[in-house]
């Protein structure tokens, strides 16, 4: 198969995604109310007492994996419900599907996400006093949590237990995102440079660059029975 | 004579049990006679990580060959690599109450540790899922392969977020300055000891999970007549 046939059938996985996401507008609502409800509790329980950066950061990240693991781990799971499996296996090589199924949820997430964290920041009035680090730091972690939930979905369709056990599987493997992703959102809050940053920022490019590469070769034994 | 090992491991490991008790150890303040603990806690760990690796050499071989025997392997390695994995994590909690304090003190490797049990906790309950034999065989290596690539960045990461009480870090004596040659001796002895424990167990728990197969596998040609 050669390349521009790959990326013609990684970009109809896409468009497709997107109409049936469309269609259906329950799904895109759920994900944007729950992680609504996620940041209003933590608002509530805040309520503009928090000083500290570092807990600003952790805060937020929280609201993030949980968006995430509720809203994201759908990519494979509807397809598997409404039978629709087969033709996307008839019609697109495996790593075409894990693609685009992957650039939507990227998507999805960085839309996600960055509202979630515009929201926080203005609710809170918080000051970042770096906004393109801490923008640079968020962006870069979505890519990796978009690319290992997108494995974990195609994995958890697959299972029995398909809700619960999304959280349970992602949570372990997701630990270096967390920590890198909320410490440096906690440095991009009080002011510090890329390069003070550039630790956090290399191991989310790192992860999400081996997360990616694992995936693609991966991909093949979730997909084929 | 196949399992004159066996035999030799039982005197080897009551020699090391004899030696870690009777041996006497550095009169160190603080320490003290906990000391002692480093020639069971640590072997612990090296055991778990090494069965932890192990676990993920079967699954992925399992992907490329495709033996089902491969993923037993895979499976009963991960259980004895829990169970030591539980037991270190028993023995260190216990030290660090005598010596650090506090029953849990968030030292970059507890936390490494706990990450890499809950990996194990969900890389069981995905097994417990999946009905289908080859299925759960394809799943689970899947998961362990992601695992896998993932851990390094942990190693990276968590250690500049935490500061570290284990010996080695940050200005704390390093290892062969706290322990007197006799100590490091039996040490290596233990260590030695524990992995052959955790050939033995492994060994053990593959066979009956081979048997339990078959009788299955009887049972149910019985049913059909």
């Amino acid at each position: 198969m050669d390349l521009r046939a790959w990326f013609f059938s990684v970009w109809a996985v896409v468009r497709k995604e997107a109409v049936s996401e469309l269609r259906l507008r329950h799904g895109l609502a759920i994900l944007f109310l729950f992680s609504a409800a996620a940041l209003l509790v933590v608002l509530f329980a805040v309520r503009g007492q928090v000083r500290d950066a570092g807990l600003h950061a952790a805060l937020l990240w929280v609201v993030l994996l949980f968006s995430a693991g509720n809203g994201l781990g759908r990519a494979f799971v509807s397809e598997e419900e409404r039978g629709t499996v087969w033709v996307l296996r008839l019609h697109a090589p495996a790593s075409a599907v894990y693609a685009g199924k992957w650039l939507f949820t990227l998507w999805l997430s960085a839309l996600v996400g960055f509202a979630s964290a515009a929201v926080y920041v203005l609710l809170l009035g918080l000051s970042v006093q770096r906004p393109d680090v801490f923008f640079a730091v968020l962006g870069l972690g979505v890519v990796g949590l978009s690319a290992a939930m997108t494995l974990l979905s195609a994995l958890i369709a697959r299972t029995a237990a398909r809700g619960p056990l999304l959280a349970v599987l992602g949570f372990p493997v997701l630990i270096p995102v967390l920590l890198a992703g909320a410490r440096g959102t906690e440095q991009a809050i009080r002011g510090a440079s890329f390069m003070e940053t550039s630790p956090e920022l290399l191991a989310l490019t790192g992860y999400a660059g081996a997360v990616l590469a694992a995936a693609f070769v991966l991909f093949d034994y979730v997909w084929h029975e | 004579m196949r399992a004159f090992w066996k035999k030799i491991l039982i005197l080897w490991m009551t020699a090391v049990l004899l030696a870690a008790f009777l041996v006497p150890v550095p009169d160190l303040p603080i320490l003290e006679q906990t000391a002692r603990n480093l020639y069971f806690h640590v072997p612990m760990w090296f055991v778990m990580v090494f069965g932890f690796a192990l676990s993920v050499f079967y699954g992925v071989r399992y992907l490329v060959r495709g033996r089902i025997e491969d993923d037993m392997k895979a499976e009963h390695a991960a259980r004895v690599a829990a169970l030591f994995g539980l037991l270190g994590l028993l023995t260190g909690s216990l030290w660090a109450r005598f010596t650090w304090g506090a029953w849990w003190n968030w030292d970059p490797k507890q936390t490494l540790a706990l990450a890499q049990l809950l990996l194990l906790g969900a890389y069981f309950a995905l097994r417990g899922t999946v009905e289908e034999e080859r299925r759960r065989a394809r799943l689970s290596a899947v998961y362990a392969a992601l695992a896998l690539v993932t851990v390094p960045f942990l190693l990276f990461i968590i250690p500049r977020q935490l500061p570290s009480l284990h010996p080695g870090a940050e200005g704390n004596p390093a290892f062969d300055e706290i322990t007197a040659p006799q100590m490091r001796i039996v040490f290596y002895a233990s260590v030695v000891g524990f992995l052959g424990l955790f050939f033995w167990l492994f060994e053990l728990s593959y066979r009956h999970g081979r048997i339990r197969r078959l009788l299955e596998a009887h049972r149910y040609r019985m049913q059909e007549g």
